[in-house]
Parts: C-alpha cells; sequence; structure tokens
C-alpha cells in the first residue's frame, strides 16, 4: 500500500574559495628534551592556504635560557632552523626559556617551561583493523598502532608521542653473477632491506580522565594496507614526551581545528595561542609553541600481510633477456654492467640497477635491533 | 444572489457542487414559502430501485414533475439503495436510505426535498421536524435553540433576522460580563482563538485553550461575530441585561471551490494588542512541502519572518536575532528542553495533535517569563468528547497513530498520540559526517484527557514523552528523553473572574555511552528537572478592562553531569559533579486597556525572584585578575537548600495599538525579560552534547530589551493581509566561552565563560492571501545579529572586543508560501526560501611546526558561505469528501529541493599532502522525493 519513493544525497564536493584574507604570522617551534642530540629551534612565518609553505626566517639569533643563568646560543644550520650543540641535553627539574630576535628587530620571548618528567611506556602493540569514513575518506583497513603506558612513577597526566615507521622490503632479484664487461663474477646483494620515515601526524593523549594514571591501548597511528608497508614486517618507533596541562590544550587546539570536518557541533574554529610573545608588542599574533619534557621510547615490530600488496619492486617488469646455459662461457654478449640470476635452463639479465640495491630505494641493510624476528 | 436557490438539483449541480448552496436554499425556503401547502406526504415510489445509485434514483422522481430535490452529490456519490422502495412512501424511503448516513432531509409543503448533513433546519421553519433524528448537541445556554446555518446567511437576507441570545434580566446594572465556551459542534472540541466580537462597540474576546471566554460589555443589545478558523462565520443578536453565560458551537466551514482555506484571525491582527506574534495552524502547514515528507509545525515557522536556524535540517530556532536557548517551548504548559529528533532533522512534536500553535517574537505575554527571544507555545487537542476517531500516516522516515473519543460523552474525552520511526537506512544514505555511519530511532507519545466538570471547572492532565537513540559516528551512542506531564484547572469564580492554574514536572534527561576508546569507555549522564506551580488569574473589572495576574514558581535541579566507567573494565574515572538548585519565582500583573475606540493599551510588569541554592562549592577569585584556578582565593561550601546567590529581575512589557480604521492599525511595543537558564554550547549550532546551566554568582541573568513597531492592514475585504514589523533588540550578559574550553567535562564553567553583548535589528515585511484558489504567504526579512565580548583580557575577548556577526546573522531573508487548489481534492503547494549565507570562521593562514602543517583562522565569522535558495513543491491528494464514510485518506507527493541546488552547509579545509584542500558539505544536494499517505478513520471530515 505504501511506496515510499526517496532519492536522498547529501554529498562532500571540493570548493574554491575565493582567496579572502591571508596574514603572514611569526611562528616559532622549539622543544628541549634530556636526550644528547642536537635540539632544534624553528623560526618561520605563516603562509596563506593556497601557498601553503614553510617560509623559513633566517638570520635570527636566537638564545636558550634556562632559570639556572645559563645560556647557549644556537647555530642556524639550515634555512630557519637553529640547533643546540649535538652534545647538548636538558636536565629534569629545570626551567627553560627561548629568547628569538629577527633581523627585522622584532623580539620574542617564550616563558619558561620547565623539563618534566615522563611515565614509561609499557608496550606498544599493532592490530590489523577496519578504520570508519570521514568525509572525505572512505573506510580502510590498516594496522593500528597502540601504546600501553606506566605512569605509576610520574605525576604527568598528558602526553605526546612522535611516530616513527620501519617496513621492511625485498628486492625481486636473486642476482649471483655480475659481468663487468671483462669478468664475470659470483656476487653477494643482500635483499631485505629496510625503510623508514616520520609519521607527521600529532598524536596526544590524556589520562586525566582516568582511574589511574596510566593509558591501555592508547590508538596512535593508523597506516593503511594499500602500501608495501605492511607487506613483510612493520614496525613503530614511538617517542614519548609530557605536556603541561597548557601545551597539552594547545596541541589539542591544534588538531580540533585541523579535523572539523565540516561539522557544526565540533567547537568553532578559533586561533591557537601559545606561550611565545613579542617583547615589545605583546599584541601581535604569534604562533608556536615552546615546551620541554623528557623523553621515553619503544619500539614495536608486528608480520605483515604479504598477499597482494604492492611491492616496492613492483615496476621492475624487465626480467629479461634470457640468456642460456652458455653465457657463463661466453658473456662477452653481453653489456658491461649485467646482473644476472638463475632460473631454470638459464640465467636472466637484470638491466635495471634501481631493481638490485636497497639503498636504490631509500631502503638500508642494516636490521633495526627491535625486528626480532 | 438569492437567485441560485430557485433551480432546481439539476442546473444547480450541473457543475461541482457546493454545500453552501442548499444553505441558500434553505434559506429562500425559510423567507419565502411560508404557508404554501403540499400534498407530497403521501407520494409513493412507484420504481424498483434496488441497486440504484441515490441520484439516479433521485432524477426519478424528479420526473414525477412534484418533487424537486437539493442536496450536495458528493454526500451520496458512493450511495447505492440496498432495498427495493416500492410502494414506500417517499419519506419512509428517504428515511430509510438517509439515516444510515447520519443525513437529515426535509420536505417542505411545495415538494422540495431538502437533504442536509445537519439537523438544524431553521426553528421558525413550518417542518415536521419529527422526521428528524436531532443529535444531542448542548447548546443549553442559548435563550433559543439556534441554527448555524441560518446564523451564517441570514446576515445577507435580514440583518435583523439573527439569532437573539438574551441574557439576564434588566435589573439596572450599568456592566454585565458575558462568558461562555465556543466548542465545535461536530467533536465537542473546545475552539481556540475564536474571536467574540461585538460590532458597535468593536471590543470582544478571545476564546482560549478551553473555549473559553469572557468580555464585558455595558446593557444593550447587540451583533455578535463569531470568527474562528476553519470555522463557518456565525453571528447573533445579543440581548444583554445582566451578567451570564452563552454556549457557541460553531460548525465546520464548508471547503468548496472558491472557498477558504486558510483564515487569518483579523480580529488579532489588526485589532488585537499583541505585536510580534505569529500563528501557524495544522491547516497552514498540511499541505507545506517538507524534507522527506514528516509533517512539522515547528519546522514550518522557519517560513515565518524573523525565524532562522544556523543549518539546513539542524536544531533549534533562531528568533529575530536570538540564540537557540532564549526560546521558551512549551506544550501544554510543559517546557521541552531539547526539540529535535535526529539532530535536528524533525522536531519533537508531532503535528497531529497539535491544535494551536503561537510563537511570540516581542512582548511576550506576562504570564510567561525565563526566555527573553521567543515562546513557543504549543496546544493539543482536548480530544473528540462525542465519537472515537483515528487517524494516522506513513512517512518514509516515521509512522504516526492518533486516537481520540470520550471518556463521558460532553464531559470527558482522551486524545493520544504516537509516533515512531522505523527505519535508519535514510541516514545512511546522507553524507553528512555527523549523520552518515549513525543508527537512528525515535519516538514520541502524547497523552491528554479533559474533564469538564461542570461550567466553572475544567480540568486536563497532559503527559509528554520522546525519546531519541543514535550512535553517532561509530563509537558515541546518544540517547535523550524529553518527558513532562501537567495538571491544569480551570476555575470561574462568579462573574468576572476566572483563574487557570497548572502543577508541571519536565525532565530532560541525556545520556552519552562513548566507546570511542574502549579501554575507557563511559557513560556521561545530565539532567534538567524543573517543578513549576503557576496560577494566572483574569479579571474583568470593567467593560475595557482585562486584567491578568498570578504567580508561576520553579524549582530547577540540574545535574551538570555524571560520569561513570561503561563496566568494571573501563578505566575511566567515576565523576560526578556537584548539582544546580534554584528557585525562581514570580509574580505578575497586566492589564489590556481599551482607552477608547482606537487606541489600546497593554502592559504588564512581572517580578522574578531568583535564589541560587546549595548544596555547592564556591570559589571566590582574586579580583581583576581572570578567573581560573590559579586565582582561587577562597573556598566555601554552602549546605542544602542554603542560599547562594539572588538575582532580582524586574520584567516590562507595554504596548499600544492605534486602530486607524477596520482595516489599518499601528502598534507600538517595548519590553525587557530576564532569563535565568541557558545552554552550554560553543559549536556553530545546538550540539547533541550541549547542557543546560543555572545562573550563579558568576554566570549573571541575561537580560534582553525589545522595542518594536508595526503596521498592520486588511485589504480587498480582508482576503488580503500585510504588515510590517521593525524591531531593536538589545541583550546583556550574553554568554560565549574561551576559546577551545571543554564545555562538558568542566565543573566550574565560571573559569572558561565570557560574558557579552547582542544587539540584532530588522524590519519583516508579510503579506498573506487568505481566500480563493491560490492562498499563501509571502516575506522579506532584513535583519542583523550581532554579538561583542570585550573581556580584560585577550582571552576574554573575540574578535578584538568589536561586534561581529552571531552564527545566524542572515540579513536577507525571503519566504514564499503558496498553496494552489486545483479542485476540492487536488491541490500544488510550493515553498521559496532565499537567504543569506551564514557566517564562518575562515582559514586564513597555514603554519608550520615541525612537519605538522597548521592551519589559523581568521576573526570569527568574518566571511559567509554562498546564499540558500531552495524550492520545494508537493502534490496532495485527498480522499473523496463522503462525509460520513469511515475513512478518509490523503496523500501527498513531495519534492524537496527541486532545482536540487546544492546548498552550502558548512565548508571546512583539510590538509591533504601538502596541500590544503577546501570542501563544502550540503545536506541534500539533489531533489529529495517524497510519497506520504495519511488516513483517518471516523467520523472526521477534513478536519485539518
Amino acid at each position: 500500500m505504501f511506496l515510499p519513493v526517496l532519492l536522498i544525497q547529501g554529498c562532500v564536493y571540493e570548493f574554491y574559495p575565493k582567496s579572502g584574507k591571508s596574514e603572514n604570522t611569526m611562528v616559532i617551534y622549539g622543544f628541549i628534551s634530556n636526550e644528547h642530540k642536537a635540539h632544534k629551534i624553528e623560526v618561520s612565518t605563516s603562509s596563506s592556504i593556497f601557498q601553503n609553505e614553510k617560509i623559513p626566517v633566517s638570520g635570527a639569533i636566537i638564545y636558550l635560557h634556562n632559570d639556572c643563568g645559563d645560556s647557549i646560543l644556537l647555530i642556524e644550520k639550515e634555512m630557519g632552523s637553529y640547533y643546540t650543540p649535538e652534545t647538548y641535553a636538558g636536565e629534569l627539574g629545570v626551567k627553560y626559556m627561548i629568547d628569538v630576535s629577527i633581523p627585522e628587530g622584532d623580539h620574542y620571548k617564550s616563558d619558561y617551561v620547565e623539563l618534566i618528567d615522563v611515565p614509561d611506556i609499557k608496550g606498544l602493540s599493532i592490530e590489523y583493523i577496519e578504520k570508519g569514513v570521514t568525509p572525505t575518506t572512505k573506510a580502510k583497513k590498516g594496522f593500528q598502532c597502540y601504546v600501553d603506558t606506566d605512569g605509576s612513577n610520574s605525576k604527568q597526566k598528558y602526553l605526546r608521542w612522535e611516530l616513527e615507521e620501519t617496513w621492511e622490503i625485498e628486492t625481486p632479484f636473486p642476482v649471483s653473477y655480475f659481468w663487468d664487461g671483462i669478468t664475470i663474477s659470483t656476487v653477494y646483494i643482500p635483499r631485505r632491506c629496510w625503510r623508514s620515515g616520520k609519521i607527521d601526524d600529532l598524536f596526544i593523549g590524556s589520562s586525566s580522565n582516568n582511574q589511574s594514571n596510566s593509558l591501555t591501548n592508547f590508538p596512535l597511528s593508523f597506516t593503511t594496507d594499500d602500501t608495501e608497508r605492511l607487506r613483510i614486517r612493520y614496525g613503530i618507533t614511538a617517542k614519548q614526551y609530557a605536556l603541561t596541562q597548557e601545551a597539552y590544550n594547545f596541541w589539542k587546539g591544534v588538531i580540533d581545528n585541523t579535523n572539523l570536518q565540516g561539522s557544526m557541533y565540533n567547537k568553532q574554529p578559533y586561533r591557537v595561542v601559545g606561550n611565545i610573545k613579542n617583547v615589545d608588542h605583546p599584541g601581535e599574533v604569534v604562533n608556536g609553541y615552546f615546551e620541554a619534557s623528557e623523553m621515553k621510547s619503544k619500539s614495536f615490530a608486528a608480520r605483515g600481510l604479504f598477499g597482494n600488496l604492492p611491492k616496492t619492486f613492483d615496476n621492475c617488469t624487465s626480467y629479461g633477456p634470457f640468456l642460456g646455459d652458455s653465457i657463463l662461457a661466453n658473456p662477452k654478449l653481453l653489456p658491461p654492467n649485467t646482473y644476472m640470476y638463475v632460473v631454470v635452463g638459464g640465467y636472466m639479465a637484470v638491466p635495471d640497477l634501481p631493481c638490485i640495491f636497497c639503498k636504490n630505494a631509500g631502503a638500508t641493510e642494516i636490521k633495526p635491533d627491535f625486528w626480532n624476528n | 444572489m438569492i437567485q441560485p436557490m430557485t433551480r432546481p438539483k439539476y442546473d444547480m449541480f450541473k457543475h461541482k457542487l457546493q454545500m453552501k448552496f442548499v444553505c441558500y436554499t434553505i434559506l429562500f425556503l425559510f423567507f419565502f414559502q411560508f404557508g404554501i401547502s403540499s400534498q407530497t406526504d403521501s407520494l409513493r415510489i412507484n420504481f424498483d430501485s434496488k441497486g440504484v445509485a441515490f441520484n439516479d434514483f433521485v432524477d426519478k422522481i424528479e420526473k414525477s414533475g412534484e418533487i424537486k430535490f437539493f442536496y450536495n452529490p458528493q454526500w451520496v456519490d458512493s450511495l447505492y439503495l440496498k432495498d427495493n422502495f416500492r410502494s414506500f412512501l417517499l419519506s419512509d424511503a428517504l428515511k430509510l436510505i438517509l439515516g444510515p448516513e447520519s443525513l437529515f432531509y426535509y420536505i417542505d409543503r411545495r415538494g422540495y426535498v431538502i437533504i442536509t448533513k445537519e439537523n438544524n433546519i431553521p426553528a421558525i421553519l413550518p417542518v415536521e421536524l419529527s422526521e428528524i433524528q436531532k443529535r444531542s448537541v448542548s447548546n443549553a445556554m442559548s435563550s433559543k435553540t439556534g441554527t448555524d446555518i441560518h446564523m451564517k446567511y441570514s446576515s445577507e437576507i435580514d440583518k435583523e433576522e439573527y439569532e437573539e441570545i438574551v441574557i439576564g434580566v434588566n435589573n439596572g446594572s450599568k456592566s454585565a460580563t458575558v462568558k461562555g465556551y465556543v466548542k465545535d459542534k461536530e467533536t465537542g472540541e473546545p475552539i481556540i482563538g475564536a474571536t467574540i466580537f461585538i460590532e458597535k462597540t468593536k471590543t470582544g474576546a478571545t476564546s482560549d485553550i478551553e473555549g473559553f471566554f469572557i468580555f464585558n460589555a455595558k446593557p444593550g443589545t447587540y451583533i455578535l461575530s463569531i470568527n474562528a478558523m476553519g470555522m463557518a462565520k456565525i453571528k447573533k443578536k445579543l440581548v444583554l441585561n445582566s451578567d451570564g453565560q452563552i454556549q457557541l458551537n460553531m460548525v465546520k466551514e464548508v471547503v468548496s471551490l472558491n472557498e477558504v482555506v486558510i483564515k487569518e484571525n483579523r480580529f488579532s491582527k489588526i485589532k488585537g494588542m499583541q505585536i510580534g506574534m505569529e500563528k501557524l495552524t495544522i491547516k497552514e502547514i498540511k499541505e507545506l512541502p517538507l524534507a522527506v515528507g514528516e509533517r512539522d509545525i515547528l519546522k514550518a515557522a522557519l517560513t515565518l519572518p524573523g525565524i532562522q536556524t544556523v543549518g539546513e535540517a539542524s536544531a533549534g530556532f533562531n528568533v529575530r536575532g536570538g540564540a537557540a536557548d532564549q526560546n521558551l517551548f512549551i506544550i501544554n504548559n510543559v517546557p521541552i528542553f531539547n526539540t529535535s529528533h535526529m539532530l535536528g532533522f524533525f522536531s519533537v512534536i508531532n503535528s497531529d495533535v497539535v491544535k494551536d500553535f503561537k510563537l511570540y517574537k516581542s512582548n511576550i505575554p506576562v504570564e510567561y517569563g525565563g526566555k527573553i527571544s521567543s515562546i513557543f507555545d504549543i496546544r493539543t487537542k482536548q480530544g473528540n468528547n462525542q465519537d472515537f476517531s483515528m487517524q494516522g500516516g506513513i512517512s518514509p522516515v516515521s509512522a504516526r497513530l492518533l486516537i481520540e473519543g470520550p471518556i463521558v460523552r460532553d464531559q470527558s474525552s482522551y486524545i493520544l498520540g504516537i509516533r515512531s520511526t522505523y527505519s535508519n537506512w535514510i541516514l545512511k544514505r546522507i553524507n553528512n559526517p555527523d549523520v552518515s555511519n549513525s543508527n537512528v530511532y525515535f519516538n514520541d507519545f502524547t497523552l491528554n484527557i479533559s474533564h469538564k466538570l461542570n461550567e466553572n471547572n475544567l480540568f486536563s492532565v497532559f503527559g509528554y514523552y520522546s525519546i531519541d537513540n543514535y550512535r553517532f559516528a561509530t563509537n558515541v551512542t546518544y540517547n535523550y528523553q524529553n518527558m513532562g506531564t501537567s495538571l491544569n484547572w480551570k476555575h470561574i469564580f462568579g462573574k468576572k473572574l476566572f483563574f487557570n492554574t497548572a502543577a508541571v514536572f519536565s525532565n530532560y534527561h541525556l545520556k552519552m555511552n562513548d566507546k570511542h576508546y574502549e579501554e575507557y569507555a563511559y557513560d556521561f549522564v545530565h539532567d534538567v528537572k524543573q517543578h513549576e506551580i503557576n496560577q494566572v488569574y483574569t479579571w474583568l473589572p470593567a467593560n475595557n478592562h482585562e486584567i491578568k495576574f498570578g504567580f508561576t514558581s520553579i524549582l530547577h535541579n540540574i545535574n551538570p553531569g555524571y560520569y561513570s566507567p561503561v563496566d568494571s573494565g573501563s578505566g575511566y574515572l567515576n565523576k560526578n559533579f556537584e548539582q544546580e538548585k534554584a528557585l525562581e519565582t514570580a509574580v505578575f500583573l497586566g492589564d489590556k486597556f481599551d482607552i477608547n475606540d482606537k487606541l489600546g493599551l497593554e502592559g504588564g510588569i512581572r517580578y522574578t525572584l531568583y535564589n541560587y541554592l546549595g548544596p555547592k562549592t564556591v570559589y571566590d577569585y582574586q579580583q581583576n585578575e581572570p578567573i581560573s584556578e590559579i586565582s582561587i582565593i577562597d573556598t566555601t561550601f554552602y549546605g542544602k537548600n542554603k542560599l547562594i546567590k539572588t538575582y532580582h529581575g524586574l520584567d516590562f512589557r507595554i504596548a499600544f495599538r492605534y486602530l486607524i480604521n477596520d482595516q489599518n492599525s499601528i502598534k507600538l511595543g517595548y519590553s525587557r525579560i530576564n532569563q535565568f537558564q541557558f545552554i552550554l554550547s560553543n559549536s556553530t549550532s545546538l550540539a547533541p552534547t550541549d547542557r543546560w546551566k543555572l545562573c550563579d554568582p558568576y554566570a549573571k541573568p541575561i537580560v534582553g530589551d525589545q522595542y518594536n513597531i508595526g503596521y498592520y492592514l486588511s485589504f480587498n475585504k480582508t482576503n488580503y493581509d500585510a504588515s510590517a514589523e521593525v524591531y531593536y533588540k538589545k541583550n546583556a550578559n550574553i554568554q560565549d566561552f574561551k576559546n577551545g574550553a571543554d564545555l562538558l567535562e568542566n565543573q566550574n564553567i565560571e573559569r572558561d565563560i565570557l560574558f557579552g553583548y547582542g544587539r540584532s535589528y530588522g524590519i519583516e515585511l508579510m503579506l498573506k492571501k487568505n481566500n480563493g484558489k491560490l492562498t499563501g504567504w509571502i516575506n522579506y526579512t532584513y535583519s542583523k545579529s550581532e554579538l561583542r565580548f570585550n573581556g580584560n583580557s585577550a582571552s576574554e575577548t573575540i574578535n578584538e572586543g568589536n561586534y561581529y556577526p552571531s552564527n545566524y546573522d542572515k540579513p536577507h531573508s525571503l519566504n514564499l508560501v503558496s498553496n494552489y487548489h486545483v479542485n476540492r481534492r487536488l491541490s500544488v503547494s510550493t515553498n521559496l526560501t532565499y537567504n543569506t549565507g551564514r557566517p564562518y570562521t575562515p582559514p586564513v593562514s597555514i603554519y608550520y611546526l615541525n612537519a605538522h602543517s597548521v592551519i589559523s583562522y581568521a576573526d570569527r565569522n568574518s566571511d559567509r558561505l554562498p546564499d540558500y535558495f531552495r524550492i520545494d513543491l508537493s502534490l496532495n491528494l485527498e480522499g473523496n469528501f463522503i462525509r460520513n464514510k469511515t475513512a478518509h485518506s490523503f496523500w501527498m507527493f513531495t519534492v524537496y529541493n527541486l532545482t536540487g541546488r546544492k546548498n552550502v552547509y558548512s565548508v571546512f579545509y583539510e590538509p591533504d599532502g601538502r596541500k590544503i584542500k577546501a570542501y563544502k558539505i550540503s545536506v541534500f544536494a539533489t531533489p529529495v522525493f517524497t510519497l506520504s499517505y495519511n488516513f483517518k478513520f471516523g467520523n472526521y471530515y477534513a478536519r485539518d
């Protein structure tokens, strides 16, 4: 009797806004930990949303002060990136501040921030799951990384993580001979190697609403299964830092504003205010933050999915030419610098150098020490 | 004018017939046939009639030349004779044929057979009324048995011939009070908003929710004109000697080709004192095309001037530039705290049960208070106290059922409305980020029981319940419920005084289940409870005064939030925020004063005493410092019911009306209202997690002032109504929140709250066509709505402390609603909406923190979305209008967003690799087609 006829479609469309107002603000970001390394302070300016690039500010004079009265001058190694000496390490409980003078004459200072302790990482884990949609992406399967923390020896409730991912790759050809034009020799070229890279996403977490000051199975990165990464073995290295509540709110604001997704139920976007000010013009908009924390890290690797995942060397399709058994006796038929591997009834020549060496894929042959398989 | 009456049936009804003509016929008989003798009493039927259509039966009889029939063929177009009436007396045959159809007939001495649906053949007719079975109709209070048909048409014949009602005895009194009830004769349902107008003095009264009215007049003889929406106008001659009562029974207006479907209450619009009021009837919205075919009286309000919403299908209403929490929604005195089903797609009010809907945008009547922008005053039907009936409908979203009937006929009745969704598949097709992947379910129930103990005591019990349950973005389930009940008693004391009193309970319960993070899954519960008792007295001390006074006392209890782990496996912390409690008591006094024929004044004051009560911990903060955890200097714990803070609110209303003539009036108004309760929200539109907050030592009451002026006219014999209203509003203590403030897990809101000012102004132009094949309205509004937050520090300031547009600031707004009746059964309705796009906060730059790109936003609401434009269309097909068939149906085919315009709901920006991409969301990006079906069982006649 009743036949509802309904076609309803709400849609997300790409949209090309008229270039509206734009502003050019100072951006200063720095982070000091207890690691012995060159700690970086970056000075840049913002760009329009269409330009979308980091515009480095070169020639600034930057001092790192602590509340014991020590100061060090940072050195600009790359445009807009200023470093402490390689041997520098912050100290737990000490307060730090950065003082930045840019060539145009403006003078910026951060608040003093204490280098705070960080809870332990109990462990990392990885699970293969499907994740939901957003307005601009479809549901995808992949590896979800989780962290367990142990806050029993720390009062810090707010955490931030920096992640690095590592995955194993394999070159496609078991090369065993090399013809250099003069002689033919047997060679061993490692086929297993490891690529790694930083995960650019922001990860923060809080245990302020938890019964204990720990986190269990707290979700960090999600890596989709449509790349080579999850093929053989996939690992995550998490560096864990503690945040003050103010720093947590700063990062939360940054994340909230970046993930609005068109919802009218989220907080309205707003300008996130950090802890750096122009000394002479306190009203100036300065983006960025200066923070200090102890660092603890942990790594974990999980077996990959194999199957039909793309391979690193999928474009290495030049399997030929096929060479008969006699080629070893008469290699002069081949051009110099030819690699060969054994197949039934003869040899295959591999002309493409990129398909032979790990390093050509930006990978290392050194196995990470947590890769215990 | 009288001419058509003389035509016999086949001429007269050659065209589509109108019952009106029957009535004319009766009048003709009434005046010109007196004394004509007839020999038709003995006429016998001389043919076989079994299986013959009634119309053919009539034709055969008329061929005899002695008899002519007068009736509306539509009443009998499916009537076939079941028996052979050969050799029956015509009168006996008609009795047997028409009786089961609840039709009445009368054979006059000239041989004219008049068939009516009513039994009220004028008493003066030389009629053998014994032939007509009278249904019991309570009209005992009339001094004579009146006939509405008579009344309706006699005016066109002879002004002196109105039915005369004599009240009281001539005892020399100088003033007399007349009171009584207006009822629908068919259902016994009181008629609300009927105007009883004394033509001579241009004064009168309007009936209230119980159909009750009261007015004063000097003893004398008057012509009363009684008007009500959808009812046939009646006129009575009133001989007023002293105090007394009358009962007025109205009958439904006959719908016909050239007749009225929408009729505005002109008495109130031009002559009434109220300024800034809108009224919608179910009749008006019945054919309005709405998304997914769901009839929705609150959403229909968006077609009226001055009513906005932030986005398509989003929650909350913004009245004259006010925030969504500045509106009071009451249904039979029960306040509703969350009016949205499905995130705002529909309202929680089942339109089937609604009898009257008034929306006050300014000069809110003095008996109401506590919300500065508007009152959405919804009244349900009381239930048919004559017969049982049932109606319902199915749309792609929900199914509705309404049953009503008498408990004790003429005395008590019930009405029960139920509505439920039966599918949530529709949502899965909507690509709204918050809507897709949701699981939706909603229900609502409405029950009203009315009892009239006697003429002076009316009681009703009302209950309301609505529930929404939906899973939101896969891991979070929201569940919220509105429940409320009211006990209402109207008591009439003696001659000039009556009161309405109500005991009201309302509860809003929100539960959120967040499993986003499995190991720390939690439940959040928020409750708003309100116990209220109020009493409104109406006193008519003199002919030109109507005084209202009374009190209302509300006990507010709010549970700001209770967090608990969902089970023992969850590591979430148990957190129970301190309860909020306050007692808000108000006394009020108002007078409606007709200074003379032209000038009227309505004024009132309302004093509210607001006490914020313990138990509660209150922090003292360092003065002149931003309020934060570090500026705490003292902590005080207040025990149970200990007074923490008192606010005094003094509200005023004053309005003048000057009647230039019967067609033109001008009105001026000013009002001030204090508001003691608000919603904590820092999202663009009302969000499902928003919670209510009471004023406390830091959150001061919102004070709203409004000035307005209006000009009203009607022209072309009241076929058109036009109005222009200009308003200016200024609100103080409007709240917003510090950037990024978490309002949910926040026990000490004072640390994040900001107080500022709001101002809004605008002009609203409205033109409405009331009669004819084409009816509808067009309105244009120009308005501005701005906010300003200028605190002591940067974190307490928004947009450098300057005025900026609110989220619902849409300066230009145009609505065109039209309804074209092709014929009695088929109509076409269109709805056209245009408004300026809402403001939003655009990104202004990108910066980098290490490798993380961060979007930086400009000043709040410094850009606008593209303009909004939409056309909707509906085709409405009524079942046939045979009056007493057991069922009546109504089909509605709707196209929402006919042009498929991709109106922008919101825009957002997302990093995409090294690029930033901009996206826009459209909720309904293509035309939406809906077919819905509505039915009625029982003796209904196109009731609404």
